[in-house]
């Protein structure tokens, strides 16, 4: 990436004027966009991994993932809408239908599916509604569990609060659980896992990937939810001048808190390339599905990969 | 981008498009793009075809069948058309061993009909001729019609590699093409074929077939009378010195 904006004049250019206007707003720091100053790969020392751009201690990072999004859980919905100017909710829908949770006519067994990093329910609750309302599945049950006690309250909130959510009451349970090791989950046991915007935050993900092997039955499907790289390369350079410029700020503005929001563009810009990641699927034991390993949403800002347990 | 592919060849070979459109002596025919689970649960699949159409559902019995899962059809991300596809792939791979035995390898030009007509018997043995309308409709879907057409291109080489055709000229590409035609039509004209034994689509084939006989024919004439034409051309500006 470097060596790739060295032949860009133009846009150097660019990039210096827009960090001297910058300079003026008081509310923005200085800050290099959308470049990290080790490459990705240099993560090869077992004990350390990263937080953003920083490099941390691999003990460290679960704790500071803690603080940011207990830090955030109450606007973080919100700040969804806002932040992807409400192309999460498209985003999610897609992956839910892809997934196409619920026992198709003609199937003996109920369904269990997980939820991991599920936080605020949205997911499980998308599967729910699409479970019952698409292929009329009133038993298949979700379990939605999350490392932070602060983001599954959330969730349970919204289950109590909102009428429309009030249906799922029986079908959906909310649990602690680390995704590297879901120790209370027992092998060959889940349908579906599913995990969107959530394995990014995790300290080891191919470990994450194996747990997620090991829970699934045989024949069931992993599904990641995941921002990645994008394409075209202008739209690139729009892309991080936008998550590096605007999104920080609109942390500030609206959750108050800046820097959970810089971490969450930094660690965008640290996950896997979409074929990189879908090589860790497949690393984890998985099979990819025929012919199209991964699903690109609005130019690769958003992914979809998913792996078959066989 | 590029050094990071060739590092890791499991994923670029599934980027890139492994099968080459024609046959060649140089390398071993294609196997199909299926692991052998793979096929199981296709072969599987393909037996509920006359109950459900070509559709998921089908998919989804056949991961049952083998002891999967109804979040198995993950595996197969286009659906019903990653069955179509398999189906036509396998009848195409099937052809050879039939052709075999009927002896019809290497019968030149003539044996085309009879190949394409063991190709089409291959949709009554399946038991799927009265499905081939909704995959026809499904294969003319647009994001699905380059993999139709690249299957249908790759079954007209067959019939004529089978068929032992040398060319290597500008017959090579319009005996492909009209072939393609001509097996696409009776295809279509088959799924609406209520005849006993289907004779009206072997009539329909022959008709075509000579169809395009006479209108090779027609076509050679025109090139024989364009490249005459040509030859006396320059011959003429040689005469005037203004070729060499």
């Amino acid at each position: 990436m470097t060596s790739l904006q060295s032949t860009r004049p133009l846009l150097r250019c660019c990039s210096k004027v827009t960090s001297n206007i910058r300079s003026l707003r008081p509310l923005s720091r200085s800050f290099t966009v959308g470049r990290p100053s080790t490459a990705p790969e240099s993560q090869d020392e077992r004990k350390s991994t990263h937080f953003g751009f920083k490099t941390v201690d691999f003990t460290e990072k679960a704790s500071k993932v803690a603080e940011v999004f207990s830090s955030v859980a109450d606007k973080y919905d919100v700040m969804n809408d806002l932040m992807s100017m409400g192309l999460h909710r498209p985003w999610k829908s897609r992956f839910v239908s892809l997934l196409n949770p619920g026992r198709l006519p003609g199937s003996p067994n109920a369904q269990q599916i997980l939820d991991v990093a599920g936080g605020t329910g949205d997911i499980s609750y998308r599967i729910l509604e699409h479970m019952t309302d698409i292929n009329r599945d009133v038993e298949s049950r979700v379990l939605c569990t999350d490392i932070n006690p602060d983001m599954l309250r959330e969730g349970e909130r919204r289950l109590e609060t909102d009428p429309s959510l009030a249906r799922w009451k029986d079908r959906i349970e909310f649990r602690v659980e680390n995704a590297e090791t879901l120790e209370s989950i027992p092998d060959n046991s889940i349908d579906i896992y599913t995990v969107s915007f959530g394995i990014r935050n995790v300290t080891d993900i191919p470990k994450a990937l194996r747990t997620a092997h090991r829970v699934l039955k045989p024949g069931g499907v992993l599904g990641v939810l995941e921002f990645s790289r994008v394409k075209p390369w202008i739209l690139d350079e729009i892309y991080q001048r936008y998550s590096f410029s605007v999104i920080p700020v609109m942390g500030q503005i609206v959750a108050g808190d800046r820097d959970s929001y810089q971490y969450l563009v930094e660690s965008i810009r640290m996950f896997p390339t979409q074929a990189r990641f879908a090589e860790m699927i497949e690393e984890a034991g998985f099979e990819l599905p025929v012919g199209k390993p991964y699903e690109e949403l609005t130019f690769g800002v958003a992914n979809i990969w998913r792996g078959i347990k066989m | 981008m590029a050094l990071r592919t060739t590092t890791r060849p499991l994923l670029s070979a599934l980027a890139r498009p492994t099968a080459r459109s024609y046959h060649s002596i140089q390398y071993p025919a294609d196997p199909l793009p299926h692991n052998k689970r793979q096929q199981s649960i296709l072969d599987a699949a393909l037996t509920h075809v006359p109950t459900y159409g070509f559709s998921s559902e089908c998919i989804a019995a056949g991961c049952r069948d083998n002891g999967y899962l109804d979040a198995t059809t993950n595996l197969f991300p286009r659906g019903a058309m990653d069955l179509i596809s398999y189906f036509f792939a396998k009848e195409r791979v099937a052809l050879k061993g039939k052709a075999e035995k009927e002896g019809l390898i290497g019968g030149g030009g003539r044996v085309v009909g009879e190949l394409v007509k063991l190709r089409l018997k291959g949709n009554v043995e399946a038991g799927v001729v009265g499905e081939l309308s909704q995959a026809l409709a499904i294969m003319a879907m647009p994001s699905n019609v380059p993999i139709a057409l690249k299957e249908l291109s790759l079954l007209s080489d067959e019939i004529w590699w089978l068929a032992g055709d040398k060319s290597v000229d500008m017959n090579w590409y319009t005996k492909r093409g009209s072939l393609a035609a001509i097996y696409g039509a009776t295809e279509i004209f088959m799924t609406k074929d209520s005849s006993p034994d289907y004779q009206e689509t072997w009539k329909f084939l022959e008709h075509r077939l000579s169809d395009v006989h006479k209108l090779g024919s027609v076509a050679g004439g025109f090139a024989d009378y364009a490249s005459f034409t040509a030859g006396s051309v320059i011959s003429l500006l040689r005469s005037k010195s203004l070729l060499k």
